[in-house]
């Protein structure tokens, strides 16, 4: 199966990890990611003003450039996934911003082209009852499906599950062998983009989502975000200092887990974690060999 | 403090702006205060969520585009996930935003940001709050 991919400028750098095993799971299903050419950063942010059009024209550019390569996009970086699609549904309903858009970009092009998250993908595409009969070992951890606000909101125009109570999450990480905690911040904002401008709020968010899930037993947290990633992950240095007893509990990216069902010698680096998943992997028996860049 | 309400204020210039920004009608709200209630970032705000619908439906231009609520926003869409009225808050908080940025003023200060939030974070967290709290 191809599809396109748009990989987005935080996976290429910062969030590598998330890039480079989710390569080489598409690979070992059979899924064959063909990078989208000539790609540019899609703006991260959704414009919510009725009169900024300009905010939509690099998400506009990259869904006219997979329009040409297929009309199928796959990407992995949630805030990525919410521009392109409610970009795509702004194009695809609203003639007269399609007209603004298409003339400003000298394109033609008219909403039509597949916007997927990667676990969109695994569950529509290849099935969660396949992917388990693809792994080679159970990923036997008690793991905490983190799903942040961009995958899931607005659901009007995202409709990827419920946003209240989803379940896409859980029932991947059932099909790799994981025993699943349920908990009810995961559907809570982590803090976002306020990582840069109130640390503080920011930490506070991430901490709360962190506590629920660790009392809930959680052994560690999956995510689907490079910046919740970086939230929950990064800014357990301010946790462990500002609040007493806190036990601290690694992040994985749902590809880094799904990597480690089928055994493929990619994507934990622990130079890439704050807190190192390391020691429970061990535990648990899952550690291969060396892990590897 | 004193609050002015005349129609001045009420059918004034700022209320029919953020509408129109927005694309909301801002009398939809009947303030039942879901909003608030299920906004992760209401611990640190100075004025709830709901109370800024409120102010901006009375036209308190000043007092609403001074507040610290519309900067810890995080655009989490929880809000208007629950608003049983259909009220697409962040869009209305967005309009606020872009009503004081587009005087030339940026809100985050980029050079206070901490040494190693620029080395760690991702791109992504940069790109969004430079648009979203930059002019």
């Amino acid at each position: 199966m191809k599809i396109s991919y748009y990989p987005g400028c935080t996976l290429s750098t910062k969030a590598k990890s998330l890039d480079k095993s989710a390569r080489a799971v598409a690979s070992a299903i059979g899924i064959e990611l063909v990078e989208l050419p000539n790609w540019t950063c899609c703006g991260a942010a959704f414009p919510l003003v009725d009169d900024n059009l300009i905010g939509m024209a690099a998400a506009a550019r990259i869904l006219a450039n997979a329009k040409k390569e297929g009309g199928k996009l796959t990407t992995l970086c949630a805030f990525c996934y919410n521009v392109l699609k409610r970009t795509n549904n702004v194009i695809a309903t609203d003639k007269e911003k399609r007209k603004r858009l298409n003339m400003f970009l000298e394109e033609d092009y008219d909403g039509s082209t597949k916007v997927l998250h990667f676990i969109e993908v695994l569950r529509d595409e290849v099935g969660f009852e396949t992917l388990s009969k693809k792994i080679k070992k159970k990923v036997n951890i008690k793991v905490a499906p983190y799903y942040g606000c961009l995958l899931l909101r607005p659901y009007e125009e995202i409709k990827l599950d419920d946003p209240e109570a989803p379940s896409i999450l859980e029932n991947f990480l059932e099909s790799i062998g994981c025993e699943v905690v349920d908990f009810p911040y995961k559907v809570e904002c982590c803090g976002s983009y306020l990582a840069i401008s109130s640390q503080d709020a920011a930490v506070d968010c991430s901490y709360s989502i962190l506590n629920s899930a660790i009392r809930n037993g959680a052994e560690a947290i999956a995510v689907s975000c490079p910046l919740c990633y970086f939230n929950l992950d990064e800014r357990q240095k301010e946790m462990f200092d500002r609040y007493k007893g806190f036990r601290g509990v690694p992040i994985f990216y749902f590809t880094q887990l799904l990597a480690l069902a089928m055994e493929l010698d990619v994507g934990v680096d622990p130079n890439q974690h704050f807190v190192s998943p390391l020691p429970l992997l061990k535990e648990k028996g899952l550690l291969k060999m060396e892990v590897t860049r | 403090m004193r609050i002015r309400i005349s129609r001045k204020n009420v059918r004034g210039e700022f209320v029919k702006k953020v509408e129109e920004l927005s694309g909301q009608k801002l009398l939809s709200c009947y303030q039942c205060g879901k909003c608030t209630a299920g906004c992760p970032l209401s611990f640190a705000m100075d004025i709830p969520p709901n109370q800024v619908v409120r102010l901006v439906q009375l036209g308190q231009e000043d007092e609403v585009l001074r507040c610290k609520t519309i900067w810890l926003c995080a655009s989490c869409l929880m809000c208007s996930s629950r608003c049983p009225r259909g009220v697409e808050l962040p869009k209305i908080m967005e309009a606020l935003r872009a009503l004081v940025l587009r005087r030339g003023i940026d809100v985050t200060d980029i050079p206070k940001i901490p040494a190693d939030v620029l080395a760690r974070a991702p791109q992504q967290a940069f790109v969004s709050n430079y648009r979203k709290h930059t002019s």
